[in-house]
């Protein structure tokens, strides 16, 4: 198991140096100087000059990508100029390791920016993830059980809208709606959990259902699936014929086998949504790391790109390590054997 | 003034493409009408925003929008202009922290002003000639402070070195002070601004808040971009957060004695910039909740424009400041012939362009550069109305020595709207004759794409956008058609045309040494009158409209034309 873990966490490492170098490299192979966007219509060729070499942006790739990833080590100061910094220290940004860098558009360190958007898209992505395994799971598991009567239509039927309703739309409507117009909940904005519970919940319950709807539409059919399948399985018969309780089968015997697949998506989703989630956050103004993302992306701003792209990799990577960790707990045929 | 005309291109994006929507609504502005003597002080004001803002720091505020809430708040200037009492009235020059609007030289190149007595800083401690002097200084620290306008720069009297750029190279690598020192200097409460050329309109200059006071000992650099330190009515609470915003309270130092302009009604106005244009304005229409008392400096989008009349009474529908215009490139062959440009002029369907617009409650058709908001403002008749004669102008073009049809490739700024109003005016040129190349470009790329040497030799005919930096028109004719200041090798600069006239540069610089203003203006508007009827260097398409709404506890809140072109916080209150 331990070197099981050393070597997926060492692929893990690569993984993210490969993706944040490709990124690199396709920034700059893209015709648009990102000096340009730091300076006016009224720019003089002198005054570009000197922001491109504020910014860095003047160095060769490789150079710039180099000290990128010498300040996740050992962190940097910005901006990168030895007169200033002995001239004018006040002026000096200390962006300590692991830097992610700093975004000249927002005058601050990018770790400031990503310290106040993660307990954002964390706390969209685990309301949300509960509320739809709940649904998701529950309703799955009823429809299954009743295949084919009443229940089963009724379920499927409604998942078969929740999926088709895009999220910006549901998002709106109940933004405009249960917000604005009729006022019943807050107009979503974000308090943290430490600070009051009650309004944090409270708050984000909207941008919950939300990004919940999607999610348990498509877990309802998920989870029914694999529960017919699971539940026409010889040894559920065999439990059947044995006399055991019905919810024992159900959900002993049942349930954990099709569980197996379901945590593979939840996991996957999860991991996905804590790089967070870029149309409910956009539709909520809530400033999470899917928002940071998109307003890093139309600003062309360069560093925090980069870094957005890494964290969203790392959750992805780290949420499918922790997948294939889990199944040995959930499905005891799954073990790793010592070759 | 790319900042400026940056945003106002998406606010007009949205702003244009609709207002079809709303055709019948009527254009005059609701909020004029609500009384504005009678404020009181209290209450807490919202400002809604779905524009991030890029600098709070003052030599690096160049957004209308910025100038205005920052002077109205925290960033008083030597000069600023002036409150109105309704959307559409002047607003005049006004003495802010200085005791007058400035003491002119004979030969307008040296400018005094004086500051008055008890103005002072949030900690107390008076404002002195000295912190004028440190804050413009900072625009010259063009590596560090960046994104402000270059007014400094350009009129000051400091050489420039032979790599280009200003010879003082900024207070922190202070490479030479000593020029800086000599232009501008300190004599107790009176600072002289020692300037290059003659700028009789220097005051207004001024009224930027890149001339503002800055403590040097408050200043770090970059770190200091939303580090607001006040010398006006309110200072911020806690720290502000971009793209979220911060909290204004009252600032104690303030001395209402000291300032004519402010009237600080409310106790505390709290910016909150973590919205969409979108869902703000459906907020300000609902008109629920705190959103009563909010206000908002975007343009409504597309989405809330059908809605923007249910808001009567709090509504504004306004011109912008911004004007839409067309230049050929007098380095085409086409173009440089007298008689073509002519006939491009007469051929202009302007109406094709309102109709994609939006209709006439969106854009004014326009003969005219400069912007209706400016007292300059010509209001040149149309050639030959707004459709424009295509007969008359084929006429013209058979007789000019080209072969018909006559090629022209013609580049705009990729949008829905355009490519329908290029497309109606497309019909209007190729009536008289011309054989039209469509060239739609991205925005993003687009001025850009306009300054490239190389762009001369492909494009006959480009579109453009311009709104002035200050309510005077010598930031809109000698910044983009004085190839003195702007054609150099690397490209137009802002003569996108390069058009290049020495008896045009002689009315420029003539127009530059009159004195009184009203002379003055009159004079810019007669260049204007002589680009576009004269040497046909420049044709004015329309000028665009911007719709607002604010809540309807919100009082005495007007579009300050004159200043920026947003509601004014001077004068605004809120009903409790």
């Amino acid at each position: 198991m331990f070197y099981y873990l050393v070597r997926r966490l060492a692929s893990v490492v690569v993984m993210l140096v490969l993706i944040t170098g490709t990124t690199f490299a396709l920034f700059f192979a893209s015709p648009l100087d990102p000096a340009k966007y730091t300076c006016g219509r009224n720019c003089t060729p002198s005054i570009l000059e000197g922001n491109r070499k504020a910014l860095g942006y003047d160095q060769p790739v490789y150079v710039q990508y180099g000290k990128f990833l010498s300040g996740l080590v050992v962190g940097r100061d910005y901006p990168d100029n030895a007169q200033l910094r002995a001239d004018h220290p006040e002026q000096i940004v200390h962006c300590p390791a692991p830097c992610l860098g700093y975004s000249p558009s927002q005058s601050r360190t990018i770790n400031s920016m990503v310290g106040e958007a993660w307990p954002v898209s964390i706390s969209i992505a685990l309301g949300a993830f509960v509320m739809w395994m709940i649904v998701g799971v529950g309703g799955g598991i009823i429809a299954a059980l009743n295949r084919g009567k009443w229940p089963d239509r009724i379920i499927v039927g409604l998942a078969l809208i929740g999926f088709s309703l895009p999220t910006f739309f549901i998002g709106l409507v109940l933004l405009t709606f249960v917000a604005i117009k009729w006022g019943a909940l807050p107009i979503p904005r974000y308090m943290p959990f430490t600070e009051n519970p009650f309004e944090w919940a409270h708050n984000l319950v909207l941008p919950w259902i939300t990004l919940a709807c999607i999610f348990a539409a498509s877990y309802v059919r998920l989870t029914r699936a694999y529960m017919i399948e699971t539940m026409s399985e010889d040894y559920i018969r065999t439990a059947l014929a044995k006399g055991l309780g019905k919810w024992r089968i159900i959900l002993r015997h049942g349930l954990r086998a099709a569980l197996t697949p379901i945590v593979t998506a939840a996991g996957l989703d999860l991991g996905g949504l804590l790089g967070g989630a870029i149309i409910t956050e956009s539709v909520f103004s809530l400033h999470g790391l899917g928002w940071t993302a998109v307003s890093s992306v139309t600003n062309m701003d360069l560093p925090v790109i980069v870094a957005m792209v890494m964290i969203v990799s790392a959750f992805i990577v780290l949420a499918n390590l922790l997948v294939d960790i889990a199944y040995g707990f959930i499905d005891p045929r799954v073990q790793l054997v010592a070759s | 003034m790319k900042r400026r005309s940056f945003i106002a291109g998406l606010a007009t994006t949205a702003v244009l493409a609709t207002i079809s929507a709303c055709g019948s609504s009527s254009s005059t502005s609701g909020s004029s009408s609500a009384a504005a003597a009678t404020g009181t002080k209290g209450g807490t004001l919202y400002v809604l925003s779905g524009t991030a803002t890029e600098h709070w720091d003052p030599q690096r505020v160049y957004v209308g929008v910025n100038i205005e809430y920052g002077n109205r708040m925290f960033t008083r200037t030597l000069v600023s202009w002036g409150p109105v009492t309704s959307d559409t009235e002047v607003a005049k020059l006004a003495a802010d922290l200085a005791t007058d609007t400035g003491k002119v030289s004979e030969d307008g190149k040296t400018w005094t002003f004086t500051l008055k007595d008890g103005v002072k800083w949030e900690d107390g401690k008076d404002i002195t000639a000295d912190d004028v002097k440190y804050g413009v200084s900072r625009t010259f620290a063009v590596d560090v402070i960046t994104g402000g306008p270059n007014y400094a720069i350009a009129f000051l009297d400091i050489p420039d070195d032979p790599a280009g750029g200003s010879a003082y190279k900024g207070p922190y690598a202070k490479t030479g002070q000593d020029l800086y020192d000599k232009a501008v200097t300190v004599s107790g409460k009176s600072i002289t601004f020692k300037l290059k050329q003659s700028v009789m309109d220097f005051n207004n200059t001024v009224t930027m808040t890149a001339f503002a006071p800055f403590r040097q000992d408050k200043d770090l650099g970059d770190k200091s971009n939303y580090q607001i330190f006040s010398n006006g009515p309110y200072k911020l609470e806690g720290m502000w957060t971009a793209e979220k915003g911060g909290t204004f309270v009252r600032n104690d130092q303030w001395s209402e004695a000291t300032d004519t302009i402010r009237k600080a009604y409310p106790d505390k106005v709290i910016w909150d910039e973590s919205l969409t244009p979108e869902t703000l304005y459906e907020r300000l229409i609902a008109d629920q909740g705190t959103d009563k008392n909010a206000i908002t400096y975007d343009p409504a989008p597309t989405t809330a424009l059908a809605n923007v009349t249910t808001a009567s009474g709090r509504n504004s529908i306004v011109a912008s400041p911004y004007t839409r215009y067309l230049v050929p490139n007098y380095k085409s062959k086409v173009m440089s012939n007298d008689k073509a440009r002519q006939a491009l002029a007469l051929a202009t369907d302007r109406s094709a362009y309102v109709t994609a617009a939006g209709g006439s409650q969106v854009a004014v058709a326009t003969n005219s550069l400069i912007n209706p908001n400016l007292p300059a403002f010509p209001n040149t008749p149309l050639p030959a109305g707004e459709k424009g004669d295509p007969a008359k102008a084929k006429e013209l073009l058979q007789a000019s020595g080209l072969t018909l049809p006559v090629k022209i490739s013609v580049t705009y700024r990729k949008r829905d709207d355009l490519d329908k109003a290029f497309a109606g005016l497309k019909l209007g040129w190729d009536a008289a004759g011309f054989e039209t190349e469509l060239v739609a470009i991205p925005a993003k790329t687009y001025y850009s794409t306009l300054q490239a040497p190389e762009s001369a030799s492909k494009y006959d005919v480009y579109w453009a956008g311009w709104g002035a930096d200050y309510p005077s028109a010598s930031t809109v004719i000698p910044p983009l058609f004085d190839s003195r200041i702007n054609v150099t090798a690397g490209g137009p600069g802002q003569d996108y045309g390069y058009f290049a006239d020495p008896e045009f540069h002689a009315k420029i610089d003539a127009a530059n040494k009159i004195a009184d203003m009203t002379a003055r203006e009159k004079a810019w508007g007669d260049l204007d009158k002589d680009l576009t009827s004269k040497y046909y260097a420049c044709i004015p398409l329309i000028d665009d409209k911007f719709v607002f709404v604010h809540g309807s506890n919100v009082q005495g809140v007007f579009v300050n034309g004159t200043y920026t072109g947003y509601y004014d916080m001077a004068t605004a209150w809120v009903k409790q």
